[in-house]
């Protein structure tokens, strides 16, 4: 599938800005799966830009302003081409237990992902859920899936239960977010299983599924074979053509679009617009 | 049990005979009569507290700069112990250094299985965003520090280590500048090191990361609010490098700049006290305010050098100090040198379960910082640490040696340990200082650490003759002086507020002078609506203020709340001064922290209005005063004055614009009412003598506008103020400079062609020819502001 996205970020200052620092992570990987035909990030006003490799891999782009402004666009185009994803049938026949072992033994490589970050913190709710979802005998495969839809029946998807930054136990407690909290779930229930597993930011095309008009959040987990594979527990499903990857993490925090700091203002407003196009096949 | 049970005697051995390395200086120190040594002690601290040296306790009173204490008796390494510590302390280094390199890159110690991946990943000194950076020159450490004490077999042992951010090198410098003022000369061993070049040689390997001949080197500090500032300050100084905060730098196109009043200029390396999770909010901690957004992509694009290399501080972790040996072993092939003092994580489970056993008998500590918890106070602090185990270690003893102290009115047990500081050669390898920073412990049950409220002694280091004297010194280049434009900012704000004080304090006591003594009520009436319109008002305040009773004229002097009083100007004065402790000099600094005390204390509850602020402006003039007999010319002072003028011209057009706004109204249809109010506008300006000198006849009000505006003898008077700022800024000679000076050239010309005499003939005109001067000198404040102090709108210099 071929796709057209536009992604655009807008902070508007009441005051006004002297200075504005950005991160942006907006570039997609090219994946095996996934291939990036073309793309272009405006700034307006223009900025000064650099680019520079993440620890998670991903791509960013710093963008910094230093005059006098009161509002800053970052405008994404890009062109991607999606195919089918290989799903590593083999690996997720393997029993929970089995495949624990053998990814845990990656060591360093796997450290990040298999413990609590800033905004995926230990606790009883994520250990109960795994020891439920994941028992060891139970083949992978199943029992992700079966993960992936317990949560989708549990929480409910509701723009204004939460913000960027409620704290997991509030989305626990209160069983309702956006993608990015049900990532975080899936996320914690399967680090408290010992499977690592890692947050994933991107698009993906809709009229039925939740998540366009903005960023969309998900999963990959790291199966035997060191294949990522991802779900996407706010609309119950195994991601395919229609999820596009951009950046990877521990969690929100490290995949976050864009972030910034800003002086000589208080506040600054943000409004975010994201639409996606399937274009025709190109042969 | 007491002290020298368990410890092992660094000046006496088992006998009770003094060691070898002692036993000169403890004779000496004998031989001195009980007063004789009093004395000494005394002198000691009278140096100290008269080269300012200070370490602020965390968490005291801002004000209560704690003066840093030096014992009378030194501390002596033998030649043996000295080449031990120094070869261990080098071997560290070098392995630690490679360890930072391999972590933030292959991580193949990791993966070799050597360190567990929990102690390095989960150690909250790892930083992610360091990964992948090339430290400067190659290396991440090049100038550390190592505490090192004695394991409770009685060999010296590193305790911790300080490789990232050492601190005490300007103490060890100022233990050895008091003592030898204090001990004979004939008591000094001719052989022993000096210490004094040192910060030359931090210059020197500063100097040593950029390939340009003159690179400007700044020396970055969280600020005044740090315990260190004060060594901060010292080795800025002593290094001739700006001393500079977060905010005096800026990011432009991948480069750091620092603003000065001349303007933006690139800085090439940068020496930071500042903790790695605080240098950039954009990579690191979000809430930060002490860094600079963006430093860490400069970092990384290799436009600024940042000395140590970020994330250097996971070296300094206590979970690694307990994997010195493997790290050592691996890195070097070589066994160490100096032991470690058994540190054991308790991140561990077993260690863990061992230290619940009986937790009471163990020493608990941070992963990083001088903490040290034992007894009741871990027992207390037990929760808190069983719910981040991960963040803390056992060690086997505090690390510190017994020894003696003479500084006190008796000589007294003390504990004692040392920190040594290294810096690296351009050659690549590292070079230990000959001297240390040896700490005491000055009260029984106290720490050595000068956060704990340790003190210092003075270290001894005989060197050979054949071994490295210091260093032969490059021929450095005289280093570029900037004044930055924070501490611009802070002058300019502490002359606008002192002189807004200083007018006001004048303009209520002529209206204390006008009520008591001279004026009857009828006259009364025709000053009250002009002192109205002169005296500022709080905003969304519409009322009048009522001046005919004594309180209220005293509020309006020393109601510190009130936005409008002479206090509340003096407080503001006082803080912008507070943010210049590093430039006002301390004769200056202490005149400005008496005025703010007198405003904020009682002191003159029994007194008039007319006193108190008599009082205010007499201090104020003292301070002017102090400040041009002991400060240089050319420190940033130049704001202070620019700042006096600018208040003082906005302070003059207000009053003459209000006073010509009265004289529109129907009262001043009487000729007399016009003079006598005319007569009261003059004397609350402080000017009504000048103008009766100058012009000796009755007060009209042409005369009086061009005496106010155009007279540039007169002080009071705008043309006066601008000539003022005007030659100031001529003076700076400086890029940035031309457009105010521009700015205020044009305005003092429009001041100057305006035909005074003729226009104020009648009184409906003069606004009309005020309010376009008056906005005019505004707006030279916005172009002063935006041009020498922030630097908003205009590209650096050196970019195309």
């Amino acid at each position: 599938m071929r796709f057209q996205i536009e992604h655009s970020t807008e902070y508007r200052y009441p005051g006004g800005a002297s200075e504005a620092y950005l991160e942006a992570r907006l570039i997609p990987p090219a994946l095996p799966w996934q291939e990036v035909i073309g793309q272009r990030i405006k700034t307006s006003p223009q900025a000064s830009v650099s680019d520079y490799t993440d620890f998670f891999g991903n791509a960013v782009r710093f963008i910094s302003l230093g005059s006098r402004h009161h509002r800053l666009r970052v405008l994404s185009e890009l062109q991607v081409r999606t195919l089918e994803r290989e799903v590593p049938r083999l690996a997720l026949e393997c029993p929970v237990a089995e495949a624990r072992q053998i990814v845990s033994s990656a060591g360093p490589r796997v450290f990040d992902y298999l413990h609590s970050s800033a905004a995926v913190p230990y606790s009883p709710e994520a250990r109960s859920w795994a020891r439920r979802l994941l028992p060891p005998a139970e083949p992978l495969g199943s029992a992700l899936a079966s993960l992936a839809s317990e949560i989708h029946a549990a929480f409910r998807y509701d723009p204004l239960a939460t913000e960027n930054e409620t704290p997991l136990g509030d989305v626990w407690r209160q069983k309702a977010g956006v993608c990015q909290d049900f990532a975080h779930i899936m996320l914690a229930v399967l680090r408290a299983a010992g499977l690592p597993c890692r947050y994933v930011c991107g698009y993906i095309e809709s009229e039925v599924l939740v998540g366009s008009l903005a960023t969309h959040a998900w999963v990959e987990v790291l199966v035997p074979g060191m294949h990522w594979v991802a779900y996407d527990p706010t609309n119950n499903c195994r991601c395919g053509r229609q999820h596009v990857t951009v950046s990877v993490g521990r969690d929100f925090h490290d995949a976050t679009p864009l972030r910034g700091t800003f002086k000589g203002s208080n506040s600054q407003r943000l409004e975010v617009h994201v639409s996606m196009r399937r274009l025709p096949e190109v042969l | 049990m007491t002290l020298s049970d368990r410890l092992y005697s660094e000046m006496f051995a088992s006998t009770g005979e003094p060691r070898e390395a002692y036993a000169e200086i403890l004779s000496r120190l004998g031989s001195l009569s009980r007063p004789g040594r009093k004395r000494l002690v005394d002198r000691i601290e009278t140096i100290l507290r008269e080269l300012g040296v200070t370490f602020d306790l965390p968490h005291k009173d801002f004000e209560a700069r704690r003066t840093w204490s030096c014992d009378l008796c030194p501390h002596v390494f033998t030649a043996g112990d000295w080449d031990l510590v120094q070869r261990g302390f080098e071997q560290r280094v070098r392995a630690f250094d490679a360890l930072l390199r391999d972590l933030h890159g292959a991580q193949e110690i990791l993966r070799d299985g050597v360190l567990p991946t929990a102690v390095v990943l989960g150690s909250p000194f790892f930083q992610r965003p360091a990964c992948g950076i090339l430290p400067p020159s190659g290396h991440h450490l090049h100038f550390c520090g190592l505490a090192i004490g004695r394991d409770p077999r009685g060999r010296l042992a590193a305790k911790h280590h300080y490789f990232s951010h050492p601190s005490g090198l300007a103490y060890m410098i100022q233990n050895r500048r008091a003592l030898s003022r204090v001990l004979p000369e004939d008591w000094w061993p001719e052989s022993i090191a000096p210490v004094a070049e040192s910060p030359t040689l931090v210059l020197e390997m500063l100097r040593a990361q950029t390939g340009s001949a003159s690179p400007v080197i700044v020396l970055l500090t969280p600020g005044a609010g740090s315990p260190a500032y004060a060594e901060h300050s010292f080795l800025a100084r002593r290094m001739g490098i700006p001393l500079v905060q977060g905010a005096d730098l800026l990011v432009r196109r991948d480069s750091v700049f620092l603003k000065s009043i001349d303007g933006l200029v690139r800085v090439d390396v940068i020496y930071s006290r500042v903790a790695d999770e605080w240098i950039d909010p954009l990579s690191f901690r979000r809430d930060s305010l002490l860094g600079v957004p963006g430093l860490v992509q400069c970092v990384r694009q290799g436009t600024v050098r940042l000395v140590n290399a970020p994330g250097a501080q996971l070296a300094d972790d206590r979970a690694l100090l307990s994997h010195s040996v493997q790290i050592i072993r691996y890195y070097l092939g070589e066994l160490p040198v100096l032991p470690t003092l058994e540190t054991r994580w308790l991140g561990d489970p077993d260690q863990r379960a061992a230290f619940l056993d009986d937790p009471a008998s163990h020493i608990v500590r941070p992963l990083y910082g001088e903490k040290i918890l034992t007894g009741d106070v871990l027992i207390e602090r037990l929760p808190e640490i069983l719910r981040s185990p991960s963040r803390y270690v056992l060690q086997e003893s505090t690390g510190e040696a017994l020894a003696t102290r003479f500084s006190g009115t008796a000589e007294a047990p003390c504990l004692q340990d040392h920190i040594l500081f290294g810096i690296r050669r351009a050659d690549g390898s590292m070079q230990t200082l000959p001297g240390a920073l040896t700490r005491i412990s000055l009260s029984p049950g106290g720490f050595t650490a000068s956060e704990s409220g340790g003190g210092g002694r003075d270290t001894w280091v005989c060197t050979t003759g054949a071994e490295e004297r210091a260093a032969t010194l490059q021929e450095a280049g005289v280093a570029r002086q900037f004044v930055t434009s924070r501490v611009a900012e802070s002058f300019y704000w502490l002359g606008r507020y002192l002189e807004r004080a200083r007018t006001l304090a004048g303009m209520v006591g002529a209206i204390e002078n006008l009520e008591i003594e001279e004026i009857g009520r009828a006259s009364r009436d025709i000053h009250r609506p002009l002192w109205n319109r002169i005296l500022p008002r709080p905003e969304g305040f519409h009322g009048r203020r009522n001046l005919s009773n004594a309180a209220n004229r005293r509020a309006l002097a020393l109601n510190t709340s009130d936005p409008c009083s002479v206090a509340y100007a003096v407080l503001r004065a006082a803080a912008n001064g507070e943010m210049l402790l590093e430039s006002l000099s301390v004769e200056a600094w202490s005149v400005l922290s008496n005025l703010r005390d007198s405003v904020t204390s009682t002191g003159w509850s029994d007194q008039g209005g007319r006193d108190v602020c008599e009082a205010i402006r007499s201090r104020i003039a003292e301070f002017l005063g102090v400040v041009s007999t002991t400060m240089l010319a050319g420190e940033g002072t130049e704001f202070l004055q620019i700042g006096i003028m600018v208040e003082r011209a906005a302070v003059t057009s207000n009053a003459t614009l209000a006073l010509a706004a009265s004289l529109k109204t129907r009262a001043a249809a009487d000729p007399h009412v016009v003079e006598a109010r005319l007569s009261g506008f003059l004397r609350l300006m402080g000017c009504r003598d000048l103008y009766r000198r100058l012009y000796q006849a009755r007060i009209e009000s042409g005369l009086l506008f061009e005496m106010l505006w155009r007279r540039e003898d007169v002080p009071h008077s705008i043309c006066f103020s601008l000539s003022t700022v005007l030659s100031f800024l001529e003076r700076m000679d400086s890029q940035v400079a031309c457009r105010a000076v521009d700015a205020v050239r044009f305005t003092r010309m429009c001041v100057l062609e305006t035909p005074w005499a003729e226009e104020f003939v009648r009184p409906e005109r003069h606004l009309d020819t005020l309010r376009p001067l008056q906005n005019r000198l505004l707006a030279l404040h916005t172009v002063l502001s935006d041009d020498l102090l922030s630097h908003t709108d205009h590209p650096p210099r050196g970019s195309e």
